[in-house]
């Protein structure tokens, strides 16, 4: 099956991207897209997510301003570059002097330059991944040069979907973070108004000693449908320092695949998952601790709200002939209401001996006693809820170095208000 | 200002408080004492407004039916208890929740929003006065503070939210000397002609350093005796038992 996503532009493309495009789509012709009886896919709703992305593509040119890209996805110091239904707006985009050591650009599907190995040798294992690598537009690439320090990026990718059609969107976003550099990274996935599925992937190599704080926001509209997919190489001694916030859509499914590739890299992620009243989101997060003395910590929190479900899987695995491997991963869910639903599944493969692993995985409701605490303080109900379910999240925000993105993410969160109080 | 008329508190059909009397006047402070478990931390839950009792009897507060009024609406009407066990708050600032607190007590009275300049200027006077550390106004609400810590921290919202009627639960159990003597000159500081205390001690201690202008023993379920301060001491001396005659003493 191939979806109608999917339609190979007949623009002059050099070989390097024709050849990943045509690759994809001989896979697709190949395999079946997942259904929840792969094991992968147990906890996703897979048949939402799959109708979503059988909409045309988003290719409409939207008009989109400055403001309401500040309201979408914040606006901070930082190299920007925003992308419309996968079009570079060069009005929107904007340069920090600070932080400008960072490239930040969009290459065209006729640009020659290849901006990747890891794009061009990207294994096809996910039917999502290669519909969007059949179908990708522009890619964001961010490159930070070797060495540099106090770079930061933020690539906005806006799905615009024109009138009432809705549309499929496959943003891709490109990641290199070169020997011994130092960069922040925001990436958000933002909405118009409209039916709209996004089908997003981001490839990220990290070089030898180099560290990346990297910020992964979904905050598309309301209803919308997102699929995610991020892949990092971590090199030698390497280090990522990531967040992955799934706050908008209503039914998403977001896999993180980490390598561990070289000894002594590290990765540390943590999530914040917010399920408004029926929605349904599962996240697919595997660590794979290639090198000797890699460290992964996995941290997720996830908020349900009423007839809600939220999933998390936590993968790790340990390669045979590794030494001192260190692997943690937490997972908290708080349930607003007795039809919330949250399954929580660490999955661990671990084929060393001198390794140190744990998993711990909470379920919990609103503390009644917490709730009396702040109503006996003055404070409404549903705002002793509402602060109860922030204290919940903040636990999240606050390691957020980046201060605007935090502020943001806040208000993003009191948006989401109205959905909360809809839960009895 | 405060009447309590035939109060009975059960809980799944287990009597604690049976026909409570009391009657509170402005600008008195009355202290309740009383053995482990007689029910004196469920007369404060009831007052404040804690879910799950089958209450029967009146309370007055001001003019209000107070038992028919939620929680939140007992604040606004003036009704601060400090918790015997105050409940922590993952995530949420100490300094946001006071004044989330604040205006909303405020804005239930009509009330605009407090300034912040102001706000943030008083909430460190009085953290000042209470010996408390500047960091306990961003750390979240009683999350990881010490038994003294979290009783502190009750006494500095009673005195940012100036409630007319404060019920203090224990507020001294847990407390070293020093810590004794900065919690009672904060409640003493709010003590004025127009606000009532409700003072529940184990200790005379606290009644030296806040002197109650009457005293009760809640015992079985109601007020079984009141007395002016001395009867704090006496308490104190021969317990909570029917006290034995002079004579009896000396023999
Ligand atoms: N939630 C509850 N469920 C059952 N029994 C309770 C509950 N709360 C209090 N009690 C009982 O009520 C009585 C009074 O408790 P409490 O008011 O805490 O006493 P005090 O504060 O005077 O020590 C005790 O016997 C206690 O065990
Ligand atoms: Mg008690």
């Amino acid at each position: 099956m191939i979806p109608a996503a999917v339609a190979p532009s007949a623009a002059v493309e050099p070989s390097w991207r024709s050849d990943v495009r045509a690759d994809a789509v001989r896979w697709l012709a190949d395999h079946r897209p997942p259904t929840t009886r792969d094991e992968l896919w147990r906890y996703s709703d897979v048949d939402a997510l799959l109708e979503a992305m059988a909409a045309d593509p988003a290719d409409d040119q939207v008009d989109v301003d400055a403001p309401t890209i500040a309201r979408l996805a914040g606006d901070g110091p930082a190299n920007r570059l925003v992308l419309v239904n996968g079009r570079p707006i060069a009005d929107l985009a904007s340069r920090d002097g600070d932080t400008d050591v960072v490239e930040v650009l969009s290459l065209r599907p006729s640009d020659h330059r290849c901006p990747a190995d890891s794009y061009r040798d990207l294994r096809h294992d996910d039917w999502f991944l290669a519909t969007n690598r059949a179908a990708a537009h522009d890619l964001a690439m961010i490159k930070a040069p070797a060495g540099s320090a106090l770079g930061a990026a933020h690539v906005v990718h806006v799905t615009a979907p024109a009138g009432h059609r809705p549309v499929a969107h496959h943003p891709t976003t490109l990641i290199r973070v070169e020997a011994g550099a130092t960069v922040t990274v925001v990436e958000s996935h933002v909405g118009l108004d409209g039916a709209a599925a996004v089908n997003a992937s981001t490839t990220i190599e990290v070089g030898a000693g180099a560290t990346l704080a990297y910020h992964r926001v979904e905050q598309g509209a309301a209803g919308s449908a997102h699929a995610g997919h991020v892949s990092v190489a971590l090199g030698p001694d390497a280090c990522l320092r990531a967040h992955s916030f799934t706050l908008g859509a209503s039914t998403t499914r977001v896999t993180w695949d980490v390598v561990c590739a070289g000894d002594g890299s590290s990765v540390e992620l943590d999530g914040l998952v917010f399920a408004g009243p029926s929605d349904h989101h599962d996240h697919l997060v595997t660590v794979d601790h290639r090198g000797s003395d890699t460290t992964s910590e996995q941290r997720f929190r996830e908020i349900v709200g009423a007839r809600a479900r939220a999933a998390f899987t936590g993968r790790v695995l340990v390669r045979p002939g590794t030494t001192g491997t260190s692997a943690h991963q937490r997972n908290a869910s708080l349930l607003l209401a007795p039809t919330a639903e949250a399954d929580a599944r660490p999955w661990l493969e671990i084929e060393a001996d001198d390794v140190r692993c744990s998993h711990g995985a909470t379920v919990g409701q609103l503390d009644d006693e917490a709730v009396f605490y702040l109503r006996s303080r003055g404070i409404p109900e549903w705002h002793a809820r509402q602060l109860l379910i922030e204290g919940f999240a903040s636990e999240v925000l606050e390691s957020v170095d980046v201060a605007w993105l935090r502020h943001h993410l806040r208000d993003g969160l009191e948006q989401r208000r109205p959905a909360i109080e809809a839960a009895p | 200002m405060l009447e309590i008329r035939d109060l009975s508190v059960s809980i799944d059909g287990h009597a604690i408080l049976t026909g409570l009397d009391l009657e509170i006047g402005p600008g008195e402070v009355h202290a309740i004492m009383g053995p482990n478990g007689a029910g004196k931390s469920t007369l404060s839950a009831v007052l404040a407004g804690r879910e799950g009792y089958d209450v029967e009897g009146t309370v007055r507060f001001a003019g209000h039916d107070l038992l028919a009024l939620e929680p939140e609406a007992r604040a606004a009407a003036g009704v601060f208890l400090a918790f015997q066990y105050p409940t922590e708050i993952p995530g949420v600032g100490n300094a946001y929740f006071l004044r989330t607190s604040l205006n909303a007590i405020r804005e239930a009275n009509g009330e605009p929003p407090v300034d912040a300049r102001s706000f943030l200027g008083s909430l460190r006077s009085h953290m000042e006065e209470l010996e408390m550390d500047p960091s306990f106004s961003s750390r979240a609400v009683n999350a990881g503070f010490s038994g003294g810590e979290k009783k502190r921290n009750e006494i500095l919202q009673m005195a940012m939210l100036e409630p007319t009627l404060a019920i203090l639960d224990e507020t001294d159990s847990g407390l070293d000397i020093d810590a004794l003597r900065i919690v009672a000159a904060g409640i003493e500081r709010l003590r004025s002609p127009e606000r009532a205390f409700l003072v529940i001690t184990h200790y005379p201690r606290l009644l030296d350093l806040v002197r109650p202008d009457v005293v009760h023993v809640l015992r079985g379920g109601r007020i079984e005796r009141s007395g002016d301060a001395a009867l704090a001491q006496q308490l104190e001396q021969y317990g909570y038992g029917p006290r034995p005659e002079p004579e009896a003493v000396g023999s």
